[in-house]
């Protein structure tokens, strides 16, 4: 059964949170570019993503986020996640590059971020619409 | 309510065991590993953040596993809520 919860949206709430959407996406790009120079990452910046669906889901609750195609979205990261490494790191390729080891960990950064924004965020919808109390 | 305190009686033990092993064993920590890490990092890795050298370059094992953990969990989510899930 779906829980209606529009009732209790209020206004203020709303205001509010749409002035912050901006500057919680600006943290996160900022957190997950900078995750190889100052304390951040993929990880730390993925969850600050992930509130901005969280923030989008107390000011307006409609569940139109497609499951699947997140889903599918996340599994494509999570295969990127597997492969960019191991051609890089496992397989030797940093040590013939060494310019490619700045980006390659900028590029890691930002795939771990999609993939833990996506995956916190299908959570976050989910336990949201379905097992809300 | 006998059941629950023998229950409670059993944790507690197993709690205390495990505490003792971990105090009677405590694990080695090898330092070589940790300063050529501090030491090396930069020119290894490219990065300024020894953290990020760490979980992208050195122990890229741990962050692959890291998220699949977090994809198994999501799998498993859909797949158990009986509400919309993949069923």
């Amino acid at each position: 059964m779906k829980i209606d919860i529009s009732g209790t949206r209020s206004e203020i709430v709303s205001i509010i949170t749409g002035v912050l959407y901006p500057f919680i996406v600006v943290f996160a790009v900022y957190i997950i570019l900078n995750g190889h120079n100052t304390p951040g990452g993929g990880f730390q910046g993925g969850a600050i993503l992930a509130t901005l669906f969280l923030a989008r889901f107390i000011v307006l609750p409609e569940n139109d986020l497609d499951v699947h195609w997140s889903h599918n979205l996340e599994k494509m990261l999570f295969a990127i996640i597997l492969f960019v490494p191991g051609v890089f790191v496992f397989a030797g390729l940093q040590y013939h590059f060494a310019a490619l080891r700045e980006p390659y960990l900028i590029f890691m950064n930002i795939v771990i971020g999609l993939k833990v924004a996506f995956g916190l965020t299908i959570v976050v919808f989910r336990f949201g619409f379905y097992e809300g109390r | 309510m006998t059941r629950t305190v023998l229950v409670s009686i059993l944790v507690l033990v197993l709690f205390g065991f495990v505490l003792f092993v971990y105090i009677a064993h405590p694990e080695g920590h090898d330092s070589e590993v940790s300063t050529y890490y501090v030491h090396n990092f930069i020119e290894d890795t490219g990065a300024r953040n020894a953290v990020a050298a760490i979980y992208l370059n050195y122990r890229m094992y741990d962050t692959v596993f890291e998220a699949l953990i977090l994809l198994v969990s999501i799998i498993a989510m859909l797949h158990f809520f009986k509400v919309g899930g993949h069923g």
